[in-house]
């Protein structure tokens, strides 16, 4: 067999599972009936496949499923689900939505974007949430009117203030850049970013490599993390699926990277 | 009524409809958190958040996509954040705790070599791309395209990670698995 063309290992285990369309699965037969080689690679792939299918299902204890459901009756009763501004306000309501972002965030007075210059350095301010584009949907065109924001001042994070950081997050390119942006607007905006604040760049193309979810970063900041240089960046990505062209980046992933190697020292993740 | 049915009456202002919903599906989480994390209180921790999470975020859910499509993505995500905060592998050391089995159709012995040892280790050392989609599909038992769905990552991706965490696990329990394959 040493002179037949062996199945990409890929393939083997999309087999075993029935997921080659019916053609290749037909010609993956046919090549496994012939090829001990590759009938001993799917053998052992069908192995693994069986234990990991045999293993013990855990199961929470009964005082276990206490403790989630009151945690979260305290929150139903701080609360619960919170409406989303963005998707739940109708067009109309855009000026109404964008004053009370100002005054929450205000209030708060964390972590938030703004235009470059438009304030003091080393102090937040808010700036008033738009509404999405809708005009020109040409590649490359959403977030026209809209900046990454790098604050050079470090500051020191808790794991608090991340999630807080995605939470209260203002941005004004948020439901103005769209999935078909990502490839613009990442090294554009990564280099913007990387001006303001070292390391941006390497880091952000650390993260670029681990998730596959399209990501553009708007904000920057070094940082200290448990005792540890470190930069903060804050990209805006969609949750939506499947993602298309015209699909606005309205969530928020915040990462906090290492300096030197841009090892992922914490995230949150704004859905 | 529908798990869609139960967000919209919990939507509505019924609050005891999220606690319906929780109560469907606090088994499935508590079962991908706990492979995903590899220890039992890391596992009470994450599933824990899943259910703030999703009791924050209801009204964002889509119902144009099945409702366990985004649990899972909602847990998934917590997940990976938990596990990167810590910035550590998952605890999976022999003398770790094995995950309580109450459901009696999982509590039957091995009667070949019992594996499980050694495939939870195993499983902990794959990276956290290839051990969500190696458990999502042969612990969980989903489909390749609904695996995509939820990790927003392409049908092929899904393939190739879920055939690379295979061979990796192959490799690492060669001479278990051999072991267990052996006719007694």
């Amino acid at each position: 067999m040493s002179d037949m063309e062996h199945l990409a290992p890929d393939d083997v285990s999309a087999y075993l599972d029935g997921e080659l369309p019916p053609a290749e699965g037909d010609a993956a037969r046919s090549h496994l009936e012939a090829c001990p080689e590759c009938r001993a690679q799917h053998d052992r792939l069908a192995s693994v496949a069986r234990a990991l299918g045999a293993l013990p299902r855990p199961v929470p204890s009964e005082g276990e499923r206490e403790a989630w459901r009151a945690a979260v009756q305290a929150e139903l009763a701080a609360g619960g689900s919170r409406p989303s501004s963005r998707a739940a306000t109708p067009r109309w309501a855009w000026p109404a939505a964008a004053a009370a972002a100002v005054a929450l965030i205000a209030g708060v007075g964390l972590f938030v974007a703004r235009r470059p210059g438009a304030s003091p350095p080393g102090v937040a301010a808010p700036t008033v949430v738009s509404p999405p584009t809708t005009g020109d949907l040409s590649p490359g065109a959403g977030g026209g009117q809209c900046h990454p924001e790098a604050v050079p001042q470090p500051r020191e994070l808790t794991t608090g203030d991340i999630e807080k950081l995605v939470g209260q997050l203002v941005s004004d390119c948020a439901g103005k850049l769209q999935r078909r942006d990502v490839a613009t607007r990442q090294r554009q905006f990564t280099a913007e970013l990387s001006r303001g604040v070292p390391n941006t760049d390497a880091c952000a193309k650390e993260v670029y490599d681990q998730m596959a979810t399209p990501l553009i970063p708007v904000f920057a900041q070094p940082a200290r993390f448990n005792s540890q240089d470190a930069v903060v960046i804050v990209f805006l990505t969609t949750l939506k699926q499947p993602a298309t062209a015209n699909d606005p980046l309205d969530s928020r992933q915040a990462f906090v990277l290492q300096l030197g190697d841009c090892a992922i020292l914490d995230t949150a993740t704004q859905f | 009524m529908t798990d869609d049915q139960l967000v919209q009456a919990y939507l509505a202002g019924r609050k005891e409809a999220f606690a319906e919903l929780m109560a469907r599906h606090e088994d499935r989480v508590y079962a991908l958190a706990w492979r995903m994390m590899g220890n039992r209180q890391d596992a009470l921790d994450a599933s824990q958040e899943v259910f703030l999470q999703l009791l924050r975020k209801l009204d964002r859910y889509d119902s144009r996509a099945a409702f366990t499509t985004w649990l899972y993505r909602v847990a998934s995500n917590v997940c990976y954040d938990q596990l990167r905060r810590r910035a550590r592998q998952p605890v999976l050391s022999p003398e770790s705790e094995p995950p309580p089995v109450e459901d009696p159709r999982w509590a039957e012995p091995f009667d070949a070599v019992d594996v499980r040892p050694e495939l939870s280790r195993a499983l902990g050392g794959l990276s956290e791309d290839f051990r969500t989609v190696v458990v999502l599909h042969d612990i969980e038992q989903l489909r390749y395209d609904d695996i995509a769905q939820i990790l927003e990552i392409p049908v092929g991706t899904v393939k190739s990670r879920l055939s690379r965490g295979r061979h990796e696990l192959a490799e690492r329990l060669r001479n278990t698995l051999a072991e267990e394959e052996r006719p007694r």
